[in-house]
């Protein structure tokens, strides 16, 4: 669900961060009264269980594996405002140090995912426990309940902004600037995967989290009674968010009646190729169940239908090249840009795991040891580059010309080169994922996309001059804000980053919790190998999936438990050594004529692309 | 008389749900003094120093520190804390409990500026606290890359950096090999010579006679069995036995196998003359 920069037109990824803002506002706050001085090591301590946990892979039944979010399970134990901030800064720390979701879209994958995700789930959970006791079965439903729901609606949200991009966001001939989708195939495609795969995964793993941290008599379930007005609360809450849900629907839908959208309503939502196939597909289900009248089956749902079809046809796609590319090559796979839901592995889960966690600790020792390295860029003060990067990723959002974003890439490649980056390296880590991905989910909008037609394959599919033209700029723009997003990381030490983002204004209670988050993942990541390397040490027989999911669930509980007594451990020796709730920053940042220049030099070089392709 | 850097008078401590952790503790420390307290798994060794150290509080009793008493309600004082907490220093057990920090540098200069230590001496303490433990080159390091014996050395050096003029070390040589510990030993041998005062707690008895000069011993019941010298109780073998701190049993020497206590190099001198080897 995280949606990389190229997919949200900048106006998007700026409505999304100021929709967000209130609520880390109201969350900032909250946390700050609820948490007093424990803030940081207690947030920092959840963000890096979850940092982890979303790595593990869960075996699923039907032998392949994937992963939970874990926010919801999060909001349950810590409260819904502390998730809120705890899974902001895991999604900070994904994309500003791994590069996993984009840097401009931030704003947007937060709203989803940090603020959707467990608010929605949160809801639910209370909903269904309201007035239970803490060891009430009906706390285990409600947990599930909740991830299933929660991640739902996240998904939702998700499939609202990027099918709104071709209906906001075109060219003047109609051309989609960024994902190409209308709202008529965005949202199955992304739904079914979650109804039916990431939706059960998520309240499994939440459900059997509570469960058995109920079994272990943890104060993490054991407090936090659920009083009557809270109930009354939530339910407004509820109501606000089902509001929100239902305005950008009725946004599409005004003037007409639902599920009666017309031909032309649809075109406009960015779907024109389903017909002559959809009549195929009529006749073909008319054999099988000649009772259910489909013949007659309204264009709308036979537009669903047939975009159920799309996307399944994706995913098939995506996986198959997936499956190719990790069988090639598997050393070079970035840690964090894995496939959602990846195919059955011969070795089983455990291995999978302990080559996700191993990968991810390499990489980032591979990045410390880059980031030192004296090339151009990491001769830079990290506020020039942090702002010069930013940017050449918003001009790289904003640009309408192939040729431009073509310039950008050389500028990319040139700072590597002169950082004494591999570009070789470079390539691979920037191209081999995310733009393949994004290929992949180009190639339906070749016929998609209504246009001239240039090249005709069997009797009713056509590749439109705007269906080309639009896959080529998603993929342009994917690839160049990518690269951008990856050189700053592979340039700045992690800890330059978090001084700039403390000079950034952004508040220094927010950047010591980013801090001790990103310190404990590394612990938890040796942690977790290790444990599943226990595991494999004393596994002679294949375990079944449903003892694997068991151990798994029990593992997180203990490891759940673990952070907790950890936080407290961490706030007493913080406080020993005289701690008492704000941290003394060190800055020792001091930018020269030099980085000024070259601040500059990038904010001219922005102007000039913007201006040429605008004049 | 002088005060006393600890006076703890009739202490009891347990745990959230009843669980003892020290019964009846009373104690008295002085200035200068290496004390080493020892005692079996689970006998209260780090709840006592995290009470020395004003983290928990007693559930019966109470301790004075420098003759005032340490309290929660005392510590809430913000000069009186900042004034407790820069003269005495606790090093956790767990070095990845300690240091939270992104980096060692920081690491080592988050106690001084938590305390109001003007950058720039801030700066000159931290960089003395790591020549000191000979980690220098530890200085940008993020705590993931360090190895145990390195993650020790940080962590003890994050408490030298604010200079305190009490030490409690929660197990210090664990885990580190026997150069580091030698290294280390030196180190703490020559600071109690400064007249600083260290508080230890450990599991291994040939620190004890290294570096205290007096031994507490903590029992099973959580209460304290014996306090004094430690030429006094090293050698009381049925002691050491009765409170879990040997352990008999039999092992090989060359051909011939002996039964005997564990902490034993002298007994070995003697059995080895004795065999005529």
């Amino acid at each position: 669900m995280h949606i990389p920069d190229g997919y949200l037109s900048p106006v998007t990824d700026g409505v999304m961060l100021a929709a967000a803002a209130p609520f880390w506002v109201i969350a900032f706050n909250r946390v700050r009264r609820t948490l007093s001085r424990r803030t940081v090591p207690v947030l920092g301590l959840f963000a890096a269980f979850s940092f982890v946990t979303m790595m593990f892979n869960v075996p699923l039944p039907g032998g392949t594996t994937a992963h939970a979010v874990g926010g919801i399970l999060l909001a349950i134990v810590l409260g819904p405002w502390e998730a809120v901030i705890g899974i902001s800064v895991v999604l900070g720390i994904q994309a500003l140090f791994f590069g996993d979701g984009g840097v401009l879209a931030y704003g947007a994958n937060c709203f989803n995912m940090a603020i959707v995700l467990p608010l929605a789930g949160y809801f639910v959970y209370k909903l269904v426990s309201a007035g239970s006791g803490p060891m009430s079965p009906r706390r285990v439903a409600g947990a599930f309940a909740g991830g299933y729901l929660g991640i739902n609606a996240a998904a939702m949200f998700t499939s609202f902004e990027l099918g709104l991009q071709p209906l906001l966001f075109h060219t003047s001939q109609g051309v989609p600037l960024y994902a190409p989708y209308g709202m008529a195939t965005a949202l199955p495609a992304i739904m079914v995967g979650h109804l039916l795969v990431a939706g059960p995964l998520e309240g499994l793993v939440t459900g059997t989290v509570v469960f058995y941290l109920q079994r272990s008599g943890s104060t993490l379930v054991r407090s936090g009674e659920i009083a009557k007005g809270e109930g009354r609360r939530w339910i407004l809450w509820g109501g606000l968010a089902a509001l929100a849900l239902a305005a950008p629907l009725g946004l599409l839908a005004s003037g007409t009646a639902w599920g009666e959208w017309g031909n032309q309503q649809l075109k406009a939502l960015g779907l024109g190729f389903v017909p002559a196939g959809l009549q195929k597909l009529q006749g073909w289900w008319h054999a099988p169940l000649p009772g259910y009248g489909l013949p007659r089956i309204g264009a709308a749902t036979g537009y669903v239908l047939s975009a159920f079809i799309g996307a399944g046809a994706v995913a098939v796609a995506v996986w198959l090249v997936g499956k190719a590319m990790v069988g090639k090559d598997k050393t070079s796979h970035p840690p964090s840009q894995k496939v959602e839901y990846s195919s059955r592995s011969k070795e089983g889960f455990l291995s999978k795991n302990i080559e996700l966690l191993s990968r991810a600790l390499e990489s980032g020792m591979m990045a410390d040891d880059r980031s030192h390295d004296g090339g151009f860029l990491q001769s830079l003060d990290p506020r020039v580059k942090v702002a010069g990067f930013i940017l050449f990723i918003i001009a790289a959002g904003l640009m309408r010309n192939l040729a431009l974003l073509g310039v950008l890439f050389t500028v990319a490649l040139w700072l590597a080169y002169v950082s004494r980056i591999s570009i070789l390296f470079f390539l691979r880590r920037v191209l081999f994922f995310i733009p393949l991905f994004t290929a992949v989910i180009a190639i339906p909008s070749l016929f998609t996309t209504p246009g001239i037609p240039i090249w005709h394959i069997g009797q009713h599919l056509s590749v439109t001059s705007a269906g080309v033209q639009s896959a080529v700029f998603l993929f342009a723009r994917v690839t160049d804000s990518l690269s951008l997003g990856v050189l700053l990381i592979m340039a700045t030490p992690w800890t330059d980053l978090l001084v700039s983002l403390r000079w950034y204004r952004l508040p220094s209670l927010v950047v010591s919790v980013v801090g001790m988050t990103y310190r404990y993942i590394f612990l938890f990541l040796h942690t977790a190998n290790n444990m599943f390397l226990a595991r494999r040490s004393r596994t002679i027989e294949r375990f079944s999936g449903e003892a694997n999911r068991r151990w798994m669930g029990q593992a997180m509980a203990a490891a759940l438990t673990k952070s907790q007594v950890m936080s407290e451990e961490i706030y007493l020796a913080m406080l020993s050594r005289g701690y008492s709730g704000e941290i003394v920053a060190v800055d020792e940042l001091r930018a020269g004529r030099r980085d000024i220049l070259c601040l500059a030099g990038a904010a001219a070089l922005t102007a000039i692309i913007l201006w040429v392709n605008y004049r | 008389m002088k005060t006393p850097i600890f006076e703890v008078k009739n202490l009891s401590y347990s745990y959230a749900g009843g669980i003892p952790a020290l019964n009846n503790i009373n104690l008295r420390v002085m200035r200068g003094e290496s004390v080493a307290l020892v005692g079996a798994n689970g006998s209260g060794k780090s709840t006592l120093l995290r009470l020395l150290d004003g983290l928990v509080f007693p559930s019966e009793g109470e301790i004075d520190s420098a003759g005032m008493p340490l309290t929660e309600k005392a510590l809430q004082n913000a000069a009186y804390s900042r004034e407790f907490r820069s003269r005495v220093g606790l090093v956790f057990q767990d070095a990845d409990v300690q240091l939270f920090s992104p980096t060692v540098w920081e690491e080592v200069l988050f106690g001084p500026l938590q305390l109001g230590v003007p950058r720039s001496e801030a700066a000159y303490r931290a960089t003395e606290a790591l020549e000191l433990l000979g980690i220098s080159h530890l200085k940008d390091r993020p705590p993931f890359r360090l190895s145990g014996g390195e993650k020790k050395k940080v962590s003890i050096a994050s408490v030298i950096s604010f200079s305190p003029r009490v030490l409690l070390l929660d197990e210090p040589t664990n885990g580190l090999d026997p150069h580091s510990q030698g290294v280390l030993i030196d180190f703490l041998i020559s600071w109690v010579a400064d007249g600083n005062t260290l508080i230890f707690s450990t599991q291994e008895l040939d620190l004890v006679e290294e570096l205290s000069s007096r031994i507490i011993v903590l029992g099973m019941e959580h209460t304290i069995v014996a306090d004094g010298r430690p030429e006094d109780f090293l050698s009381n073998a049925d002691f050491l036995l009765k409170t879990n701190l040997i352990h008999e049993h039999a092992h090989r020497h060359k051909s011939l196998v002996h039964r005997h206590q564990h902490a034993h190099e002298h007994q070995h001198a003697a059995d080895e003359q004795g065999h005529g080897i």
